[in-house]
């Protein structure tokens, strides 16, 4: 528990999925398959500096990998790291599972002792 | 692969519906069943219990001290508490809501753990990754 919650990995994937518009490229990579930059860039109302910062973010969190075709960069979605958002998730589940078999534990005892 | 990213546990618990809810509210209770998981213990709970109001608890586990705090959202005793839930690892703010139904059997307890899901109010990084997490999911299950 302690080792995912600190895992930095998480913490980079959480990051860089808290931007709108990173999420969007997230999205379109997912639903549309790899693309260039440049054409990921013409999708939305701002600058291609601006988009590419986005995406280099991603690429750091290693939700997306970059390779070179004909001198364009393309950016393909990596769904691996979100793995580790799921393990969290799933870590976090059966602790609150475990919580809530203890109360029910201790409202049954007191109510024994209480007969 | 993905499970859904919005948590939710139901447990039916032989009381009440008002002794499973003060037991929420209840420092003494929250030391005993506020657990991390094995090795773990509470060092130490305090609340406020009223809507705004704060509560703190410390867990401990073999790293040390780990606090926990929020502040009560909604206290509807003994249908619905609503509390954020912050820790110094976890993404911050994200929201609990418990649910307290009555049954034959006594109470049909519904924890759901998510984040923020669209509040105008949580700017930026607290706002609804879920959103894409739980888009890209449903795309891997398809």
């Amino acid at each position: 528990m302690v080792d995912r919650i600190s895992d930095p990995t998480l913490t980079e994937i959480l990051k860089a999925t808290a931007d709108p518009t990173r999420r969007r490229i997230l999205t379109i990579l997912v639903q549309d398959g790899p693309a260039r930059v440049t054409d990921l860039a013409a999708r939305f109302d701002m600058s291609l500096n601006a988009v590419s910062k986005h995406i280099k973010l991603l690429e750091k969190a290693g939700l997306v990998s970059r390779s070179t075709v004909w001198r364009e960069h393309v950016i393909s979605p990596e769904m691996a790291p979100l793995g580790a958002v799921d393990a969290w998730f799933s870590e976090l589940r059966s602790t609150w599972e475990m919580r809530l078999e203890r109360l029910s534990d201790i409202l049954t005892e007191e109510k024994e002792n209480d007969d | 692969m993905m499970t859904d990213l919005s948590l939710k546990v139901t447990k039916d618990i032989p009381a009440s519906p008002e002794r499973v809810f003060d037991a929420w509210l209840d420092p003494e209770m929250i030391v005993r069943f506020m657990l991390t998981g094995g090795g773990s213990g509470v060092k130490q709970a305090s609340t406020d219990p009223r809507v705004g109001g704060r509560y703190d608890i410390i867990m401990t586990n073999e790293m040390g001290e780990v606090p926990h705090w929020g502040e009560y959202r909604v206290i509807d005793r003994p249908n619905r508490l609503v509390f954020t839930w912050n820790s110094p690892h976890a993404a911050p703010d994200s929201l609990v809501t418990l649910e307290f139904e009555s049954v034959e059997t006594g109470t049909r307890l519904t924890l759901i753990h998510e984040k923020f899901p669209s509040e105008a109010s949580c700017e930026g990084h607290t706002k609804g990754w879920t959103a894409i997490l739980g888009t890209l999911a449903a795309e891997m299950a398809g």
